[in-house]
């Protein structure tokens, strides 16, 4: 069954089955599957003038409310670009052009509301309904993956016992995290605990992580951290498991996770907007077991990871972008670097994030777990400085804990870098900041 | 906004030791005859680091601007009237104890905008 088609099977399903039982819940807010399943039929229909073309859909951060709108996507045949309220309407608008789109559309208040239209130089070509999804732009402009919600769908495990499960959402529903938590949960019958604001106050997940009895939790290493800290003490027990993509995950990471989530299983898991879901990584240690580079859709070469493209994988680029488009059995370059080290392989960032200082190749990555280590340190994020001494500084930004001695932490911080990394990898500039800027899937802000 | 040369000396050092103290280096006295590489010890990537230090306090870059080069900054003098000389414009009378070392950098300066022109 193509995958468009099993996404209405599964909500008339679970409609008959538990009509007023929530498929999505916010705070105190829910919607139940049949109450879903008519809201989806409304906006279908009223989608139905947008078949054949391609579309932009601005998703607001009312996700209760934008959940269904995405959803009867599905049964048009059209491609719908995913925007989230990230951008603004003038960007979109550029967007618009860029990918030569026919229209701007949202919902507000169930009604369906074009916010800007053109014409398209080029008749688009739309096999079966598309979406369209955005990289994250951790490191810039983002770029326009083409999905099917068949290829989409490819990673989800069906289960009977993940049925009626809680799962929290962490990631925006626009990006392709979040729609493989979305996919995994509504195709399963579970219950898909919404954030009620974006950017989400971690308190407040938290808060509905405990009332909502969460059992699945899918974030980046940077919202786990958040959220331990605004945890203190406490131990969350409903927890059954965390899963972690998009950031590289280090050891002393998985250990506190198991500490404050002791019921939990850790799995983290290497993914692209580009290339799908490709390992998943169970036995709670960081990096991976050697084995999995298989010479037949993974390798390394020159330290840095390449995959083929497999059924996970994007359909194509949409327009905008110089890089190569995807093509069967050609290897493509993924950026990440990584070290294999007694059997397994370990992730240390990406390779276009790499600093140039005065010839030396520094790693932020690798700077930055070191930092972190260093007690009253939150977050940090470690960048180049340009300099027209050296080329590139290495400053560190940071956010530290309150009543922390900065110039004491400073000193351990240097005490500790000197100790681990060569001399040019030590941080010369630092700081302070309040908090750091995330993208929309949760992770550090790279770049402006 | 300006600033006096004694402003400038002052927050100067300041950077200066920063750096030394992040570096742990040793340093007995802050005089402006020093030679930053020789007498303080500094590396180039510390040089570096001071640049960027001053940039921070004084928002202005003059190696950066490519109104001066590294090369040409020995002494801890030449470095204040360097930033002297940028935050306060050409036209600032100068200091009459740092006249000369003044005038000298007045003329590197002049020499590296009528080269940046042609």
């Amino acid at each position: 069954m193509a995958s468009q088609a099993l996404l209405i099977s599964k909500l008339k399903h679970f409609s008959l089955e538990t009509p007023k039982r929530a498929a999505f819940a916010s705070g105190s807010d829910s919607i139940g599957w049949k109450d879903l399943l008519d809201e989806v039929a409304i906006y279908t229909e009223k989608l139905k003038c947008f078949s054949n073309k391609r579309t932009l859909l601005f998703i607001n951060n009312n996700f209760l409310q934008q959940i269904p709108f995405l959803i009867s996507t599905s049964q048009v045949h059209g491609e719908f670009i995913l925007i989230s309220s990230y951008h603004t309407l003038a960007r979109a608008q550029v967007l618009m052009a860029e990918f030569d789109a026919e229209n701007i559309i949202c919902v507000e208040d169930k009604k369906i509301r074009i916010l800007a239209t053109r014409s398209p130089t080029n008749k688009p070509f739309i096999p079966e309904p598309l979406l369209g999804i955005l990289t994250s732009g951790t490191t810039g402009t983002p770029k326009c993956a083409r999905y099917s919600w068949d290829r989409l769908s490819k990673a989800v495990a069906l289960n009977e016992k993940f049925r009626n499960c809680r799962w929290m959402m962490s990631y925006h529903i626009t990006n392709f995290a979040g729609l493989q938590v979305f996919l995994q949960c509504f195709l399963n019958g579970g219950c898909l605990i919404l954030p009620k604001n974006w950017p989400s106050e971690w308190s407040e997940d938290l808060e509905m992580i405990i009332s909502h009895h969460v059992e699945y939790l899918n974030c980046t290493a940077t919202y786990l951290r958040k959220l331990i800290l605004c945890m203190s003490d406490a131990e969350i027990l409903s927890v059954k498991r965390v899963t972690l993509g998009g950031e590289v995950v280090d050891q002393s990471l998985i250990d506190d996770l198991k500490n404050k989530f002791p019921a939990a299983k850790a799995i983290h898991i290497y993914a692209s907007t580009e290339m799908g879901a490709r390992i998943e990584v169970k036995d709670e240690q960081a990096g991976f077991p050697i084995n999995l580079i298989n010479e037949k859709d993974i390798r390394i070469v020159d330290n840095e990871i390449q995959l083929r493209p497999s059924e996970r994988s994007m359909i194509s680029y949409l327009k905008n972008t110089s890089e190569p488009q995807i093509k069967p059995d050609v290897w493509m370059s993924t950026g990440d670097l990584v070290e294999v080290k007694d059997g397994r392989v370990f992730f240390l960032g990406r390779k276009d994030l790499m600093i140039n200082v005065g010839g030396f190749k520094v790693n932020p990555t690798i700077v930055e777990a070191i930092i972190r280590e260093v007690p009253g340190v939150e977050e940090v994020l470690v960048s180049g400085l340009k300099n027209p001494i050296s080329g590139y500084l290495v400053k560190a930004t940071l956010v530290v804990r309150q009543n922390v001695e900065w110039e004491k932490t400073k000193t351990l911080i240097l005490k500790e870098c000197k100790k681990r990394l060569p001399y040019y990898s030590v941080p010369r500039i630092f700081e302070l900041t309040d908090r750091l800027v995330l993208t929309s899937s949760s992770k550090i802000m790279r770049k402006a | 906004m300006k600033l006096t040369m004694s402003q400038i000396e002052t927050s100067v050092n300041e950077c200066i030791l920063q750096v030394a103290r992040e570096q742990e280096l040793q340093i007995s006295e802050l005089n402006s005859q020093k030679s930053v590489v020789n007498d303080l010890g500094f590396t180039s990537l510390d040089v570096a680091t001071l640049t960027a230090l001053l940039e921070n306090t004084f928002k202005v870059d003059p190696f950066g601007l490519g109104l001066a080069s590294i090369t040409e900054i020995r002494t801890l003098q030449d470095m204040y009237n360097l930033y002297h000389r940028c935050i306060n414009g050409l036209s600032k009378t100068p200091n009459p104890l740092t006249q000369s070392l003044d005038q000298s950098e007045s003329d590197r300066l002049k020499k590296r905008m009528q080269k940046r022109a042609i």
